[in-house]
């Protein structure tokens, strides 16, 4: 099932607040090429 | 020389004298109190996350800096199983955010006189800013822009004891 904007949304949040997460750059990205 | 009109009088008003230095010292304060609480939302990302993450969130809007910075406090104290420090954030954070809404009401619309004449003639005054984006909402008063600063006082020391404490604590087994 396809997540909303607001899910997509919350797990950025998540991953960006995870210690050992990617960078910050590559992972806006990443969202930023799902289709919401 | 004719004699000013009351209406006159009143849009003067709106320009000199004590009506516009409470104004003015209610806007002001405002923009004080709600800087601190953008510091917060930098610190409170600075401190408890990783190091990469404050270059890029400088870039972030207020609700998107401070939406980022009440995760971290999430992940790291829901790990150290700080709760109560844990909710008390959480309140917080949820308070700024309000905040922000009745900010940008008054940060970016204009202060202006409203003219009211009722059926019997009789002409009433109302000072306020004007929510431009809704305009059948009422103008906000110096009284509503005075009560959110005395909001945003309690906030800001709220947030100078929260990143407080919560420095205080030994986050080095965490995640």
């Amino acid at each position: 099932m396809e997540k909303t904007a607001e899910q997509v949304y919350t797990d950025l949040l998540r991953q960006l607040a995870s210690p050992a997460g990617t960078d910050p750059e590559v992972l806006a990205n990443t969202f930023r090429d799902v289709a919401i | 020389m004719s004699e000013p009109t009351e209406l006159g009088q009143t849009v003067a008003s709106l320009h000199e004298g004590p009506t516009i230095t409470r104004w003015i010292l209610a806007l002001g304060r405002m923009t004080y109190h709600f800087g601190r609480l953008e510091w917060c939302s930098y610190k409170a990302i600075e401190l408890f996350s990783r190091d990469d993450l404050i270059d890029w969130a400088r870039n972030l809007q207020f609700k998107a800096r401070t939406e980022l910075a009440r995760e971290v406090l999430r992940t790291r104290l829901k790990a150290a199983a700080h709760k109560d420090l844990l909710h008390r954030w959480e309140k917080f954070f949820q308070e700024s955010l309000e905040a922000a809404a009745d900010r940008n009401g008054y940060a970016h619309n204009p202060l202006m006189l409203a003219v009211f004449m009722d059926d019997a003639g009789d002409v009433s005054y109302k000072q306020g800013i004007a929510p431009m984006k809704h305009p059948l909402r009422p103008l906000f008063s110096i009284e509503e822009v005075e009560a959110s600063n005395s909001r945003l006082e309690g906030l800001a020391e709220r947030m100078t004891e929260l990143l407080q404490t919560t420095s205080r604590i030994d986050f080095s087994n965490g995640p």
